[in-house]
């Protein structure tokens, strides 16, 4: 009886010991990322003035194709594909394409466009669901619409990569708004580097709480609720801190969805986007590390700060739980599916390394052991097999370091970008910084062992995600008659 | 000390470091918006005198003592008026900046400034044809920094003060592999300027052959028709890329003498060399060209092929009518779908 009770006590105690120390892992980790994003950020301050990227720009800026994707977008999309067409970018088409839409999407394009049947040829390069129509006007001729059956983003996107007549295309989601400078900045490394870059990353934000008029972003504000407030401070450790840091490194595996920029050929030499798995954006990233170095090219995927593209976030805790479900079940699928780039250091360097072993740790062990640390420690105190003093211990120590690195990423942002207008934004923001750790945190974590349920059981769609719409400018009230 | 003082110890230096650093950013904050609220009105005051001095030809001395006091400001009031205004307006605020010191700012800013700094000295220093800033820029070509010597040849290109640029070529590319597509800018501005330059580093006088299509293409949009027999000469180039960019280039001078090389520039064994005969065969209307074109409607390549469909869709009547043929039958199935297609827009234009 004594021999079990000692077993049982040395189990728990390793077991508690095995989640500290992949808190501490997880931890140092994040250190290292924003140690680099700040060195990143150092050498390369972004340039403040449009005009004078313009001037640096416009004349050797190489022709870009948008691909936008759109699937029941019925109430913004006319207002987007006007805002894309207005982007300040001396070289650029955006091909919609209509993916099965449920709702007037079509419609509300042919009419908002007046657009006609066209016949414009398609690269027989990436396979897709049948189309059903094309139409242009030629009041615009930048413009082309795809009309197909319904198969999900990734197989939108492979329809459009098809028609993209540019050697660069840029991806973005038609809910997310684009400022109007953002592809004359996010374009730079496919400027000075050529022959080497083939994708760019940039920084999504938060719009929820920003005016938003004819598509542009015109009063930046953070969001009135405290689950996207929380999801601000997420977006700028993930793009100004993780992001950025793995760029620095070469190692970067992610190009959001919402917003990125590829040499289409290398796309289409990789067999462009995997309709099998919820994460197409980061499971294309990878594959393109992998061609490229089975070919043993030298190439570049890097992750510029200052371009930025303004998304919707969720603010109820039922559609911020299915999206996280899905980003980490796309998570896994990705990482599961390449798990051979993992084992074969040599071939795949850094990629194989540096972010297969963050991903195993970030995406695969930590959600389960956080949560197992939140509920088995407790427990093991309780049994008496803890300390209570340790316990309190443990928790104070992830809580305040977990503090600390959301307030990193603040300072980060404050010192280089400062995007936030108002004193009152950054304490906001400060405040969130403490406060997603009590709660929110834990509540991620468990949306992320459901993802990990999900893919261990093959869930495979993508769920439906409801939007609000973004706050628009209020018009002057009108004068009372006299 | 036992593991528990430790735990809470560190805890407590990172809660009192977080909130520490939170207050500095709120006190940097307050601080960073008065300061750039007073610049801000400083700014607009300088722009307001330094453009009603522009009108006058005895500006005031006071302005560029003004201007003397406050460099950093000054610069950046210059570096947006140069961009915008032109000739004598364009003189007159040089004088003004020249009186007031801003060249040897500039310099010493492009010598011991941060690297954004010593690339916007560079860059500004163009609007200063004078030897010392040559010098100073010549000089430049050694910084460490690639986007600094770039900006500096950049310049260097700029000035029209007959400089012999093929040797600042020379300097600028020991120290740089770089293909950045910015490199087209020095070769559009040296075209302009020192067009025998240009058009030696077009026919590799210059021993790096990753220029030579650069070169080309710069000399295509300033020359004239007496470069273009200089440029047919090499379409038999052995580098493709030289091909390619010759050919294009032949094509947008639409030069008469450019026929057989285009004819032959459509045998390429490149693809990018054939797509560059399509295009040149179309603005050059070479109706002769139709059959070869026809041909290469079932290319290999689907790039080729698109380009070929549409040329013969410009083509006139003579290009419509081998689209017709095509499309009904005459070609395999991604031919016909293409001729097909490229024939309904045609029609609907």
């Amino acid at each position: 009886m004594i021999d079990m009770e000692l077993t049982f006590e040395r189990f728990a105690i390793g077991v508690a010991t095995v989640i500290i120390a992949i808190g501490l892992l997880q931890n140092a980790l994040y250190t290292i990322q924003i140690m680099l994003a700040a060195i990143s950020l150092r050498r390369n301050p972004p340039l403040k003035r449009t005009g004078a990227l313009w001037e640096r720009n416009a004349t050797v800026a190489p022709p870009i194709s948008l691909l936008v994707p759109a699937y029941n977008e019925e109430r913004s999309i006319v207002e987007s594909v006007r805002s894309l067409l207005a982007l300040l970018y001396p070289n650029s088409e955006v091909i919609v394409v209509n993916d099965g839409s449920t709702d007037g999407t079509l419609n509300a394009l042919t009419a908002g466009f007046g657009l006609l049947p066209d016949a414009r040829p398609e690269e027989p390069g990436l396979p897709h669901k049948a189309i059903r129509g094309l139409l242009s006007t030629p009041d615009e001729p930048r413009l082309l619409v795809v009309d197909k059956e319904n198969a999900g983003k990734g197989d939108a996107l492979n329809c459009a990569i098809n028609f993209a007549r540019a050697p660069i295309i840029c991806v973005i989601d038609a809910d997310s708004i684009l400022e109007r400078d953002a592809l004359l900045r996010a374009v730079e490394p496919f400027i000075d580097d050529p022959e080497r870059t083939v994708a760019v990353g940039a920084t999504v934000r938060v719009a929820n709480g920003c005016v938003v008029q004819h598509g542009h972003v015109i009063d930046v504000q953070l969001p009135r609720k405290m689950l996207a407030l929380f999801q601000t401070i997420e977006y700028l450790r993930s793009f100004l801190m993780a992001r950025l840091a793995w760029s620095q490194v070469g190692a970067l595996t992610i190009v959001s969805g919402a917003f990125g920029l590829f040499r289409r050929d290398v796309v289409i030499d990789a067999g462009g986007y995997s309709t099998q798995t919820v994460g197409e954006d980061l499971e294309l990233v990878i594959r393109l590390h992998r061609l490229m170095r089975d070919r043993g090219q030298e190439y570049r995927i890097t992750f510029i700060p200052e371009p930025v593209c303004w998304t919707e976030v969720p603010e109820n805790l039922r559609n911020l739980g299915r999206q996280r479900t899905r980003w980490q079940r796309g998570a896994l699928e990705t990482f599961f599916m390449h798990i051979d780039m993992m084992v074969k250091p040599k071939r795949y360097g850094r990629i194989g390394t540096v972010s297969f072993i963050n991903m195993l740790l970030i995406d695969v062990i930590s959600p389960i052991a956080e949560v197992l640390g939140y509920l088995l420690v407790p427990l093991f105190w309780w049994m008496g097999l803890l300390s209570i003093d340790y316990l309190f211990a443990f928790l104070s120590l992830t809580f305040a370091y977990g503090v600390a690195i959301s307030a990193g990423a603040l300072i980060l942002e404050e010192l280089e970008l400062r995007r936030f207008p108002k004193i009152s934004d950054l304490l906001r923001l400060v405040v969130a910084a403490v406060l997603e750790n009590f709660g929110y945190r834990q509540l991620h974590n468990m949306w992320r062992v459901r993802g990990t349920w999900q893919f261990l059981r093959g869930k495979r769609s993508w769920g439906h995600l409801s939007r609000k719409g973004f706050i628009r400018p209020q018009p002057a009230p009108e004068a009372p008659a006299a | 000390m036992n593991w528990l003082v430790i735990i809470y110890l560190v805890s407590t230096v990172l809660v009192l470091l977080t909130l520490t650093a939170a207050l500095a950013l709120v006190v940097r904050r307050s601080i960073y918006e008065r300061t750039e609220a007073r610049h801000d009105l400083r700014r607009k005051s300088l722009l307001g005198d330094v453009l009603e001095a522009l009108d006058d030809k005895d500006f005031p001395s006071a302005l560029a003592a003004r201007m003397s006091a406050l460099p950093e400001l000054s610069s950046e009031v210059l570096e947006e008026l140069l961009e915008l205004i032109r000739g004598d307006n364009q003189r007159r605020l040089l004088q003004i900046a020249q009186e007031a010191g801003m060249r040897e700012w500039l310099h010493r800013r492009l010598r011991m400034g941060k690297k954004v700094h010593r690339r916007m000295a560079a860059d500004m220093l163009r609007f200063f044809d004078d030897e010392d800033t040559v010098a100073a820029l010549q000089r430049a070509l050694d910084d460490p920094e690639e986007e600094v010597r770039l900006t500096a040849t950049l310049s260097l290109t700029a000035i029209r003060g007959g400089q012999p640029m093929l040797p600042i070529l020379h300097r600028f590319r020991m120290r740089m592999n770089s293909r950045s597509l910015r490199l087209r800018q020095i070769f559009e501005r040296m075209s302009q300027n020192d067009q025998d330059a240009a058009l030696k580093v077009a026919l590799g006088d210059l021993g790096d052959d990753s220029l030579r299509p650069l070169a080309i293409e710069a000399l295509a949009s300033t020359a004239g028709e007496q470069l273009a027999l200089s440029l047919v000469q090499m379409a038999h180039d052995p580098l493709p890329s030289v091909r390619r960019a010759v050919i294009s280039a032949v094509g947008a001078m639409a030069s008469s003498e450019a026929s057989e090389a285009v004819e032959k520039a459509l045998r390429d064994e490149h693809w990018e060399v054939r797509v560059a005969g399509i295009e040149a065969a179309r603005r050059l209307d070479l109706m002769d060209l139709v059959p070869r074109l026809t041909g290469l409607v079932e290319d290999k390549v689907w790039t080729v092929r698109l380009h070929a469909a549409e040329a013969l869709g410009k083509l006139g009547e003579a290009g419509a009518d081998a689209l017709r043929l095509l499309s009904g039958g005459g070609g395999d199935e991604g031919s016909r779908r293409l001729a097909a297609a490229v024939l309904a827009r045609r029609s609907a234009r």
